[in-house]
């Protein structure tokens, strides 16, 4: 690589000694062959290494910032000078008339085709409308049948656990009468055991033997 | 409202003891709001094993049921009170079960197998709702369009 271009700068400076700048400008792809790619990124040793700020003396950047500013300017120029040179629309002559007319005239067609089309839709919205109004008050009105439905199906099922409830208070065992309950649970043992037999009867007592017993009770086959 | 059942086993003991034992227990339950249904004596019989409370061992004792109504809230200071009582060897409160939550059924339709029940066979046709639509072959596509 370095000698072609070596080569190339000896060749080049015989024809023009603007060619040697040339050899500066080198892309360094790879700096010594057993370098690591780029793309492995920063060694974990270097990681946190803080590299020494470049240390410019001050005359060597107030000339340096002297140039750059005197470059851009330069290029900014040559730019806007161009740009104003060859662009198209700098070419022509500006009737600013005409312009305005054919901006109205083709405003003028836009809103025309932009009311016709509103016109339009506001037949058919109105029309859609319409019908889904209809459409939510059915619904709305089905709604309010089932609700009343149920609100008074629920009254009524209320309704009748009271009127059972009550029928079934008149059993309950009141302080006043809690002696003479005690009595008669005392006297009386209940057992709710039961067997089943074959037949499918059942045989109700603990203790009760199914021949002897008149207790049998035939279950619903 | 919600049905209770308190069970519990008292001591061996005269009856006019277990009378007053029985009364105690029941005026807690008015003393606490609440509503004596129902009193059920199951009977003085052998416990199913040794049981010691109160720094006694009893091998029988004399079986009761309440069915009461009281407040939900009570329900932890009636267990507590009567932990205390030194004549209740055991005692659990229940809810009990009304009626219409027992669905009646017969044998055959219980013998059956799992999937052919009916209770089960509800439960398949709720969970076919659930189902996405599934991708099909033979519509033009010969290859699964989305990520398997």
């Amino acid at each position: 690589m370095f000698r072609i271009i070596n080569n190339l700068k000896n060749l080049s400076l015989d024809i023009s000694p603007v060619v040697t700048d040339t050899f500066n400008v080198i892309s360094v792809r790879w700096r010594r062959n057993p370098r690591k790619p780029i793309w492995k990124g920063t060694a974990k040793s270097k990681i946190f290494r803080v590299p020494p700020r470049p240390n410019i003396p001050e005359e060597e950047r107030l000339e340096i910032t002297r140039l750059y500013n005197k470059y851009r300017t330069e290029v900014k120029s040559i730019n806007n000078y161009l740009t104003s040179k060859y662009n198209v629309e700098n070419q022509q002559e500006d009737d600013k008339d005409l312009k305005q007319k054919q901006f109205e005239a083709d405003l003028a067609a836009c809103m025309k085709l932009n009311d016709e089309w509103n016109a339009k839709q506001k037949i058919l919205r109105e029309a859609r409308t319409a019908a889904e109004l209809q459409d939510l008050i059915k619904l709305a009105q089905e709604k309010k049948l089932i609700t009343l439905e149920k609100r008074s199906q629920r009254l009524k099922e209320a309704e009748e656990i009271v009127k059972e409830q009550k029928e079934l208070s008149k059993h309950f065992i009141l302080p006043e009468m809690l002696d003479a309950e005690i009595e008669k649970s005392l006297a009386n043992p209940v057992d709710h055991n039961f067997a089943l037999d074959k037949e499918g009867n059942r045989i109700i007592g603990r203790e009760t033997r199914p021949p002897l017993d008149k207790k049998v009770e035939k279950i619903r086959q | 409202m919600i049905i209770y059942e308190l069970c519990v086993l008292f001591r061996i003991m005269p009856k006019t003891e277990l009378v007053s034992s029985i009364k105690r227990t029941a005026n807690l339950i008015y003393s606490k709001g609440g509503i004596l249904r129902k009193l059920d004596n199951l009977g003085t019989r052998n416990t199913p094993f040794k049981i010691s409370s109160h720094g006694l061992v009893h091998r029988q004792a004399s079986y009761f049921v309440y069915e009461m109504n009281v407040p939900p809230t009570t329900l932890a200071d009636i267990n507590e009170e009567l932990g205390r009582d030194v004549d209740v060897i055991r005692r659990k409160i229940f809810k009990k079960n009304t009626y219409n939550e027992v669905e009646e059924c017969t044998l055959h339709e219980e013998m059956q197998p799992v999937p052919y029940r009916k209770n089960v066979q509800e439960l398949l046709e709720k969970s076919k709702k659930l189902h996405k639509p599934k991708f099909q072959y033979g519509n033009g596509l010969d290859y699964y369009p989305f990520q398997k």
